[in-house]
């Protein structure tokens, strides 16, 4: 079942086209990547699919959810980025950082959300971290606290960009792990990568950019 | 000067102490919050708003606070023959005043939070607003306590010029203490409290600085 589809999307900078024309379909469960060189528009159309910038024209269909010009909060709910440079909230410790979307956003009740991030966060092996703050962490550990923290929403598809770029060999067989388990409890996960062998390995399609 | 007229002058100077304090503390609980809205104002996309925003900041930074309070006292009476209560006036013309500094101070501090903060709030479904008071505020706030801390300060100081439209405060007693026992002592006096005071903020101030450094970013 597919519950990604974006139908020719148009994008521009100052009259300078980025995306041109971009269709692009993921199923539940699916991995794919996409790949082109640097400028492309990776990042861009990761921005656009999540809100985070307005396409100049072209559907974007989330979860049978036609987005129009802005993502609203339920559709938004349902697909989830996990960015290049975290994004982390510095001020709250890792187990908050997963809760406060819990309990503001989707009003679930403290004990509750504590008790859904404690297991995110174990799954992501952070067990001992629940406390820490931010600025505590590995570059490894707070990307696996935004993966938790997008988690907390529970998407059906999940955005990746740049997953592998700041980490050593023994973290990419992590990761590669985490988003081959999380494909196989059926979410649909979106990659955008420089990394063509973590791609080779890790996606059921690729797509290039150029 | 002897010893029984020094207790009844520190009596007499508290007394105008806590006129000093109800301006200070009235003009804070007003002119933060209108400081969060101006700053707001100040970054609104609405250029008409932006503009106007500035030219408030620009007027309010940019004339002695002296001149404000005379026209808000006495810019009624001209225009419509109507006097109010001047200790009111007092308030009015202290926040507006420092609702455009702090205004400024807030403003730097949540554009220097990184975009990416915003961006990360808005794809977990939260709304501008939540994402201004739950992730954006708190650590603009840590940015620019000190500056906070220096415009608090100030304040202490400034409450005396509350005295030009004929507001008891503490350095108008201390002065009128003064031409009565042609004597120092009485603003020696008030020099010291406002001292002591602005010391107490200090530490209030230092303390909640080690407070908010259990984080960093
Ligand atoms: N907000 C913006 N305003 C103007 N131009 C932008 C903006 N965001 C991106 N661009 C431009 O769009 C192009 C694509 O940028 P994007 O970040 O999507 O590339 P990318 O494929 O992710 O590159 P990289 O592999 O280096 O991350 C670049 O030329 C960039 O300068
Ligand atoms: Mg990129």
């Amino acid at each position: 079942m597919k519950v990604l589809e974006v139908k020719e999307i148009n994008k521009s900078f100052n009259k300078k086209k980025i995306l041109e024309n971009i269709s692009l379909q993921v199923n539940e469960g699916e991995i794919v990547s996409i790949i082109g060189e640097s400028g492309v528009g990776k990042s861009t159309f990761l921005r656009c699919i999540n809100g985070l910038e307005k396409i100049d024209s072209g559907e974007v269909i989330i979860n049978n959810n036609l987005v129009k010009n802005r993502i609203s909060k339920h559709i938004n709910l349902d697909i989830g980025l996990v960015f290049q440079e975290y994004n982390l909230f510095p001020q709250y410790s890792v187990l908050e950082n997963v809760t406060l979307t819990l309990i503001k956003v989707m009003k679930i009740k403290k004990e509750e959300a504590n008790r859904i991030a404690k297991d995110l966060l174990t799954n992501m092996n952070l067990a001992e971290r629940v406390n820490a703050y931010p600025f505590e962490l590995s570059g490894g550990e707070k990307q696996r606290v935004a993966i938790a923290r997008t988690l907390a929403t529970n998407p059906k598809i999940i955005c990746f960009d740049e997953p592998t770029s700041a980490l050593d060999p023994k973290l990419v067989e992590q990761i590669f792990k985490i988003i081959k388990e999380l494909s196989n409890k059926g979410k649909a996960i979106l990659i955008v990568t420089h990394d063509i062998k973590f791609a080779d390995k890790i996606s059921d399609r690729i797509i290039k950019f150029v | 000067m002897e010893w029984e007229y020094l207790v009844k002058l520190t009596k007499i100077l508290l007394e105008g102490l806590q006129v000093s304090l109800k301006i200070f503390i009235l003009t804070l609980i007003f002119s933060i919050p209108l400081g969060i809205i101006v700053s707001v104002l100040c970054m609104s996309k609405n250029k008409i708003i932006s503009a106007f925003t500035k030219i408030y900041i620009l007027i309010m930074r940019g004339t002695p606070l002296l001149l404000q309070i005379i026209c808000i006292y006495f810019a009624p009476y001209y225009l419509f023959r109507i006097s109010y209560n001047r200790f009111i006036a007092i308030i009015i013309a202290f926040s507006l005043n420092y609702a455009a500094y702090f205004g400024e101070i807030f403003r730097s501090g949540i554009e220097s939070i990184p975009k990416g903060q915003w961006e990360a709030a808005f794809t977990l479904g939260f709304s501008k607003i939540k994402t201004f008071f739950i992730i954006i505020m708190p650590q603009a706030i840590k940015r620019v306590l000190p500056a906070i801390s220096n415009e608090v300060i100030t304040l202490v100081r400034d409450t005396s010029l509350a005295q030009v439209i004929g507001v008891t405060e503490l350095f108008s007693i201390a002065q009128k203490q003064a031409n009565f026992k042609f004597s120092i002592i009485p603003l020696l006096i008030a020099g010291l409290i406002y001292l002591i005071v602005s010391m107490i903020l200090t530490l209030i101030f230092n303390y909640t600085e080690k407070k908010l450094d259990y984080y960093r970013g």
